[in-house]
């Protein structure tokens, strides 16, 4: 089976037993890989969707895609899915690195984990041997520590690890991928900690087959053609990452500032891409088999760390108020360190400014000050005093604190620095996107605001429900492949469909081929039908309903009402935004409806 | 004194502006009518100017701009 290994690794850690199980063809072909055959592996080994998130039973599973490990471009991804403790949703993240392609090594597609361990445990995989290992003298261990740790320990081996944020179960810990990659969002780092699972090491020498060598080759050939043709593949992600939005975002009215009370930021250019291009050192690293070499390590006073990325420019500056890019930097490095998300770090923390500067909440913080911000950091990693409470996020905080409308997030999950005020195309990805308000499920900045391929409206709602919804079921396929969302910048959508084929040997004609994506999202939406999401937590906080933003977003307000009447009849769903029979059985999703039967009526 | 128009270039377009400034340059408001004419003032190449935002709203070559607007002109720009 040409592009898949064709086993899945299946681990108990409560009783140390693991299997290796076989999938059929039709499995791979319904749901690809990555993110479609996380979801598809949950619903098949999570003994029901109400699994508590941090409990043994809960389960992980990471998956690799067809395309992992090949020749083509970009394809050094790797997926976890699981049930998030943030949101209570299913929930997915990817990153780059390396570990991706050494799970193919090591012959498998997924790797599937479930139970606890007793004390603290990592995982040696290999071609030939599943080793538990205790660990319990790296408990604490900052994640560089970690890293350096088991690269000196085993050299030859790949990592995904946490730090102290995930052993602790902070609610929005993240799970490091090699030195410096991240599954940021959800809190899967606590999954891991509440399973005593520090790490997983993985090595191995096996290649996935590739269907036809010739064509494969020649795609990789067109696709590097393509990267290093447009400016931004070839060189500007190269120099300035992801930070060279903050201008722009900021002049287009839409950069979150204080809690996203305002949207436009009197310190932005001192925190831009261009300034942190001006005052810091900095050099660029790259995934596997990766032309694009995004990431930049920039020198801090205890040498090279990962530079600041836009969304932590955003949340952890503007956001909180904070011009000094040193400052953001430090807290950038911290939470790397730490292992927590710094969106939902940033988001929970503004959300405690704005409660203490509305006089909501007593507690010595206020917005543009970076007094104490480092050890709150700190505190809500280790869960000390102030910092145990904003472990759990700011949903599950503000909602303690009386007002629950100041945390800014949809479905528990903080909203990136994107405001939808000013992109509402944007908005209505936030709200129906599976698992919380996230910019990763479509791409509606690449059309909203950069104009590619060719800008429409950002301001109007209208219309934008059928173009999210192509561009959700996109980017759900190349969560799935894997690929990086940055080659869309360059490449045209026909590729990914080329290279599937080319390297699997099988034919996706191109309605089946997105029929895969949509697919996936809406087996996404029976897990959460199944847990007992309805219509009403499809919704934006009310801030964004009733207050305008700043500049251009004076007077903006979305209005969501109207575009998910369009987005459900759209996706086939009925108005509580339950999928009806027909599109079940369009999808061959069937099997799946006793999910959700009697969790709301099915009028379909 | 003439009313201006400011006019910002980012991600690496500074090198258009005579004082090599990111922020803040200024035009005087009779020397330019519409976003071609700001373009051509810096000596900008149409194609280098991927994202023209006029007071925050995307603008294109032919609208008008009036003293007291504040003109951003980005490159290609990408991330997220």
């Amino acid at each position: 089976m040409p592009g898949w290994m064709g086993k899945i690794l299946y681990i108990d850690l409560s009783s140390k037993e693991h299997q290796i199980l076989e999938s059929g063809e039709d499995f791979y072909h319904k749901f690809l890989g990555g993110r479609g055959l996380g979801a598809r592996l949950l619903f098949k080994f999570l003994e029901t969707p109400h699994t508590e998130p941090l409990s043994s039973r809960n389960t992980l599973v990471f998956s690799t895609g067809p395309l992992t490990a090949t020749v083509v471009p970009t394809t050094g991804r790797m997926t976890l899915t699981t049930r998030s403790p943030l949101t209570g949703t299913i929930f997915d993240s990817n990153a780059g690195g390396y570990w991706g392609p050494a799970l193919k090594g090591a012959g498998y597609d997924a790797l599937v984990i479930t139970g606890k361990a007793e004390t603290l445990t990592r995982l040696e995989i290999n071609e030939n041997s599943i080793k538990f290992v205790n660990c319990p003298e790296l408990s604490g261990w900052n994640n560089s520590r970690t890293w350096e740790h088991l690269d000196q320990k085993l050299p030859e081996y790949q990592h995904v690890y946490i730090g102290p944020a995930g052993e602790n179960q902070v609610y929005f810990a993240s799970v490091s991928v090699g030195k410096n990659r991240t599954l940021g969002r959800g809190g899967m780092g606590a999954v891991l900690g509440s399973k005593n699972l520090k790490a997983v090491s993985l090595k191995g020498s096996r290649q996935p087959g590739v269907a036809d060598r010739k064509r494969t080759e020649k795609i990789k050939e067109k696709s590097l053609t393509w990267l290093e043709n447009s400016p931004l593949t070839a060189s500007r992600l190269e120099e300035m990452g992801t930070s060279m939005l903050v201008n722009l975002i900021n002049e287009a009215g839409v950069l979150p500032t204080r809690n996203f009370q305002e949207t436009q930021f009197a310190g932005a250019d001192s925190i831009s891409g261009e300034s942190l291009r001006d005052r810091m050192e900095a050099s660029s690293g790259s995934c596997f088999n990766c032309p694009i070499a995004c990431a930049r390590q920039i020198i801090g006073p205890e040498g090279e760390q990962a530079g600041p990325e836009y969304e932590t420019i955003g949340l952890l500056g503007s956001n909180l108020g904070i011009s000094d890019p040193e400052l953001i930097a430090k807290f950038n490095q911290l939470c790397n360190e730490l292992g927590l998300d710094t969106i939902s770090t940033g988001s929970v923390i503004a959300c405690l400014m704005e409660l203490v500067d509305r006089g909501y909440f007593d507690y010595q913080i206020s917005f543009a000050s970076a007094e104490g911000l480092a050890d709150l950091i700190e505190d809500i990693a280790r869960r000390r005093g102030l910092g145990d409470r904003l472990a759990r996020g700011s949903l599950r905080f503000a909602r303690e604190a009386g007002h629950p409308e100041l945390a800014m997030q949809v479905k528990g999950l903080d909203i990136p620095a994107f405001d939808p005020r000013g992109m509402k195309g944007q908005g209505l990805g936030y709200i129906t996107s599976n698992r919380g308000a996230c910019h990763l499920r479509a791409n509606m900045l690449n059309i909203e605001l950069l104009g590619l391929p060719e800008r429409i409206d950002r301001f109007t709602e209208e219309g934008k429900a059928a173009l999210l919804i192509q561009q959700q079921d996109l980017n759900a396929i190349l969560d799935s492949l894997i690929v990086c969302k940055f080659t869309l910048f360059a490449l045209a959508e026909g590729f990914y469909r080329e290279m599937l084929e080319a390297v699997t040997g099988v034919s996706f004609p191109e309605k089946e081929f997105y029929a895969i994506g949509e697919r996936i999202w809406n087996l996404e939406k029976i897990f959460n039908l199944a847990v007992g999401f309805q219509r009403c937590d499809d919704s934006l906080p009310l801030r964004f309903k009733v207050e305008g933003g700043s500049g251009p977003l004076a007077g903006e307000i979305v209005e969501e009402e109207k575009m998910l009447e369009d987005y459900y009849r759209i996706r086939g769903w009925n108005s509580s935004g339950i999928p009806v029979d027909e599109t079940l059985s369009r999808l061959e999703l069937r099997e799946f409806k006793h999910y959700f039967l009697g969790s709301d009526i099915n009028d379909s | 004194m003439t009313a201006e128009i400011t006019v910002n270039l980012y991600g690496g377009l500074e090198r258009y502006s005579p004082e090599g400034l990111r922020k803040g340059n200024r035009v005087p408001g009779d020397q330019v009518n519409t976003v071609r004419e700001v373009l051509d003032y810096f000596e900008i190449p149409r194609e280098e100017a991927r994202i023209i935002l006029v007071d925050g709203h995307h603008a294109s070559l032919e609208d008008q701009v009036n003293p007291g607007k504040v003109i951003s002109i980005f490159p290609l720009v990408g991330g997220g």
